[in-house]
């Protein structure tokens, strides 16, 4: 176990390392050269120049940049005089994680229910009902099934508010539009996943033992077809967080997700390439924790880890 | 079912000892092209207490008329068409879900053929014996732990206190299959269904797992259907034999009349595939060419006609029904029949006792 | 059969000398198969067009690619003329403008099937073009990455040792950078266009499919029937020609098809946000943005592309389920 969980870390460094190099490299071949730009203040310049450190040669900046963003300096704004990056995301994370979460959350609750249902009556009509809701739910990209929710609920009927983040009410819409998705995805994975352990031998074990087929259900099906969408959980935390982009900006939301859309937007480079490296240090150690935890859960890992042991003559 | 039905003149009630009675069983399978008649009026008994065997090459329907009893068929694409499965004078293809719970891991219970595949690899092996005793007798968690230790105790594993907290990796394919043995056998059921119980496992570790199934069986006077294809491990544990062929019986009768009486060409065929050590003769092992008819579309003649030696034409019109031979020894054989000309039948089925080194 | 006494069941048959007849084996009989027996590939394509999802896919796709070819050189407008005398009209329409200025010339006047948008462009004309766009990359996008993927994915697998090793290192390195992360930082960096989008999904999107590959190879290269041809002395171009490709091109297929709509996704995700293609030119994604800034006064220039976004997709994914079980060894013969 501890071995596999620091192979894992080790990857990750590697990972960020990689990213954090591309991200550097890339501020170097900005189309233009933005820092020069008339409408850069020399304020915002001279703060450039020092979190860069443009004089100096390209290795000892790279090593810099490095230095920085362990401090956890993640840069400042190209164009808004004495705005950090820092600062921008601790004001506007909050509520992209907020946002997050709750979609997260409801695709998973319910995506494990349909997929577990949808198994469970294979080739029936509650079955191509969950099918179908699936299907769609991973063809409809969020931004679409937001701008529709927002037009239907918000602009014709009136009955959710189109906008902001100021209470439960506020949060109904885009919660639905993000989570939609992931919803129809963890639905899917779950069916299938769940359809192969039901035609396992075990399961007839199960049944042979006279358990009632809720007891088969929960007792031997459900743990063990929930692992693999352990491991996608990481791929799905990235998918939600591009999410949030999107959703955020189409209903309002102060988040980060907004805030990195306008940046693109007006071309706040050092903003953008700031923010993406929080982005990708968020999400490789989601990837981290996701792996870690499947290693936990799964007791196959485990056992391989204690057979290994036991080959060693550490026991039996 | 639009064949005619060749036994019908043999379909007798249900025997009056019978623990289990199966009649004119007939199941199918149903896939794209068409269905797959998988069991085609089976009949079988068995006795309380009473060891049977039911040998026969993989897709005879042995495992099928199995799962059969226990309702354990997919219910998406297999069906039992005809027939009844009378147990204690109930017929079990009248019961409903619930009550074949009750009756599962209970009264009749099962062993299949792979322990590597058969135990929930995230579960601890104890876990899984002690739920069926919680759902059968209805004891405390405690009180299930306790027993389940017993029990594998019982089932031969050594150490049962650290065993009982082990994932089934952990075990090898001889334990996993005593631990199987444990869960069928914890609640004292009147018949055991072990489906090629000792297939997957070695040689050394087959003799022990036979060895511990008879023990039990006395001990707790279990019925038992040990379907197998391995001659050799009928000759040890059962006194009665059934050969399937093609989804029927074509032979029945003691473990004896099986082996030393055989009246179908088939089953003399299993018996000829045999390996013997005592063979004086370096010679090949004997198969039965060819393969057992597509069960899509079954002949319409006897099923095993196409691969026989002796086959006459009246064997390809007409399916043989069971003729009598003496005492509980009958087979499906139109060579069997008691006015058919001697001249056709083969010496081996004339003989009083045979010896396959005498014959071929 | 057990109460019967020995002899009684002798059933009323009389035994004539033809039915007497020995006829011994009959080796072409016992061997019979009854069930129609089927390449890999036939019976792939029944369990497809048996599956009526798939088929509706299938036949979707193709009307979306050949309006693609076609719609555009058949309409008298194009994707990018401004027209700012008939702006943002709804489907079916014509302005008083143009109408009169038909009127004037004596030309018949082609209604704009999909309206206009803000700037007086046709919309009919746009979202096919916006097809070609869409249709195109997903297409690129996938087909490169699979080409790379076989290629590394396949030496990885096949000659294992020292280049899986460093391969693997490399893939499991690069697997943790988030996709879409990466793609926007590119595009921001290259600016927007069709190639850049390419080459920004391409970028990581690799990597997927080599895993895959290299998975399945692994499998095949330890299967009992690629070491009996090397065993039999199959060269390694034989192998992997005879044995490998057709074994994996199922689950590629599948692959590739179940990957379009994820391309088609980013393209649309990218375009979105503002990062994509720029206008005049359009893709699906641009024509959502366009038309979700304006869905409050003009939703039909939301709802259409949103439409076409949705059911392309849709198809894809119905068609790549209908594939996968079509297509997979491990379900071949069931239902």
């Amino acid at each position: 176990m501890p071995k596999y969980i620091l192979k894992r870390c080790i990857i990750a460094v590697f990972t960020l390392l990689v990213l954090i190099t591309i991200i550097f490299f890339l501020v170097r071949l900005l189309p233009g050269d933005p820092f020069n730009d008339p409408k850069v203040t020399d304020e915002v310049r001279a703060r450039l120049e020092a979190y860069y450190g443009m004089d100096k040669p390209l290795i000892q900046q790279y090593f810099a940049y490095l230095g920085n963003l362990l401090k956890g300096d993640f840069g400042v704004s190209l164009i808004y005089t004495g705005r950090s990056v820092n600062s921008t995301i601790a004001q506007t994370f909050p509520y992209s994680a907020d946002l997050g979460l709750r979609a997260l959350g409801l695709a998973l609750v319910v995506g494990l229910i349909l997929g577990t249902l949808a198994a469970q009556k294979a080739g029936r009509v509650i079955d191509y009902v969950c099918v179908l809701v699936a299907i769609i739910g991973v063809s409809m990209p969020d931004f679409i099934i937001g701008a529709l929710l927002k037009l239907i609920f918000a602009i014709k009927l009136r009955v959710l508010p189109a906008g902001l983040w100021n209470g439960f009410s506020y949060t109904i819409l885009p919660v639905v539009a993000l989570s939609f998705y992931t919803l129809a995805l963890i639905t899917r994975l779950m069916r299938s996943s769940m359809l192969e352990v039901i035609h396992q031998d075990y399961i007839l074990t199960a049944k042979a033992k006279g358990l009632s087929n809720f007891q088969v259900i929960w007792r031997h099906q459900i743990r063990n077809s929930i692992l693999p969408i352990v491991t996608v959980m990481g791929p799905l935390v990235a998918a939600v967080l591009t999410g949030t982009f999107v959703i955020e900006s189409m209903y309002a939301i102060p988040g980060m997700g907004k805030f990195y859309v306008e940046s693109v937007h007006d071309l706040d480079y050092t903003m953008v390439l700031g923010m993406t490296a929080f982005y990708g240090i968020f999400l490789v150690s989601a990837n981290l924790v996701v792996d870690i935890l499947y290693g936990i859960v799964d007791p196959r890992i485990k056992l391989a880890e204690s057979k290994q042991k036991a080959d060693d003559g550490e026991e039996g | 079912m639009t064949e005619t039905k060749p036994n019908e003149m043999t379909g007798t009630p249900a025997a009056e000892d019978a623990l289990l009675s199966i009649r004119d069983l007939h199941v199918e399978f149903k896939t794209y092209g068409g269905s797959i008649r998988a069991v085609r009026g089976v009949d079988l008994d068995v006795a309380a207490g009473e060891c049977i065997a039911v040998v026969g090459e993989s897709g005879c329907g042995k495992s099928v008329t199995a799962k059969s009893i226990l309702q354990l068929l997919p219910s998406h694409n297999s069906e039992v068409t005809g027939g009844q499965i009378i147990f204690d004078n109930v017929d079990l293809l009248q019961y409903n879900d619930r009550e074949m719970q009750k009756l599962r891991g209970n009264k009749i219970s099962m062993i299949f053929q792979d322990p590597m595949t058969s135990l929930n690899p995230t579960m601890t092996v104890g876990r899984q014996i002690a739920e069926v005793l919680i759902k059968h007798q209805h004891l405390s968690r405690e009180e299930a732990r306790k027993k389940t230790i017993e029990y594998l105790a019982m089932v031969g594993i050594a150490n049962p206190e650290k065993r009982y907290k082990e994932y089934p990796d952990r075990l090898s394919g001889g334990m996993r299959q005593r631990v199987m043995i444990a869960i069928a056998m914890c609640c004292n059921p009147r018949l055991l269904l072990a489906d090629e119980p000792t297939t997957a496992l070695d040689v050394t570790i087959q003799a022990q797992i036979l060895d511990l199934m008879r023990g039990l069986q006395q001990q707790f006077n279990t019925a038992i259907i040990l379907i197998t294809h391995d001659l050799g491990v009928v000759a040890n544990m059962a006194r009665r034999v059934l050969v399937f062929y093609a989804g029927k019986v074509v032979e029945e009768g003691m473990a004896d009349d099986i082996f030393y009486r055989p009246r179908h060409p088939y089953t003399w065929g299993l018996i000829k595939s045999m390996p013997r050590l005592n063979s004086e003769k370096k010679e090949d092992l004997v198969s039965i060419e060819g393969t057992p008819p597509d069960l899509f579309a079954p002949p319409k003649g006897c099923a095993f006609a196409a691969r026989c030696d002796h086959a006459i034409q009246l064997c390809l019109e007409k399916d043989p029904p069971m003729f009598n031979i003496e005492g509980r020894h009958c087979a499906a054989c139109w060579l069997a029949m008691e006015n058919m000309p001697d001249a056709l039948r083969p010496a081996w089925m004339k003989a009083e006792k045979v010896n396959v080194e005498d014959f071929d | 059969m057990t109460e019967t006494i020995a002899g009684k069941n002798t059933p009323n048959i009389e035994l004539t000398d033809e039915l007497l007849q020995r006829v011994g084996k009959n080796t072409e009989e016992m061997n019979k198969v009854v069930r129609p027996s089927l390449t890999y590939w036939q019976d792939a394509w029944i369990k497809l067009r048996k599956n009526p999802v798939a088929t509706l896919g299938l036949i979707i796709l193709v009307i979306y690619i050949l309006m693609a070819i076609f719609a555009p050189m058949l309409t008298p407008y194009s994707y990018r003329t401004n027209n700012s005398r008939a702006m943002n009209l709804e489907p079916m329409q014509n302005s008083e403008d143009e109408i009169a200025a038909a009127a004037e010339s004596g030309e018949k006047l082609a209604p704009h099937i999909f309206g206009t948008d803000q700037m007086g462009r046709d919309l009919w004309a746009r979202t096919w073009m916006g097809a070609r766009v869409s249709l195109f990359i997903g297409l690129a996008v996938v087909s490169i990455n699979t080409v790379i993927g076989c290629l590394v994915g396949g030496v990885a697998g096949y000659f294992g040792g020292r280049a899986d090793m460093i391969i693997m290192r490399i893939i499991d390195v690069l697997y943790g950078i988030p996709m879409i992360i990466l793609a926007i930082l590119l595009m921001v960096v290259m600016g927007s266009g069709i190639v850049s989008l390419i080459v920004a999904m391409v970028a990581i999107g690799w990597i997927s499919s080599a895993r895959l590959v290299r998975g399945q190879v692994l499998q095949l290269k330890s299967s009992e029937y690629v070491l009996a041809a090397k065993t039999l002395g199959a060269s390694d171009m034989r192998v992997i020609i005879r044995h490998m490709l057709p074994n994996i091109s199922g689950i590629l297929i599948t692959n590739m098809t179940m990957a379009i709509p994820n391309a088609i996704f980013n393209e649309a995700f990218l375009s979105y946000i503002g990062i994509g293609i720029a206008a005049p030119m359009c893709s699906w994604g641009l024509l959502a943005r366009t038309g979700a800034a304006l869905m409050e006064i003009y939703p039909y220039q939301l709802i259409i592309p949103a439409f076409f976004i949705c059911t392309t997709m849709l198809s894809l994914n119905m068609l790549g389920d209908g594939l996968r079980d079509a297509l997979d060894p491990k379900m071949r013969g069931k239902y």
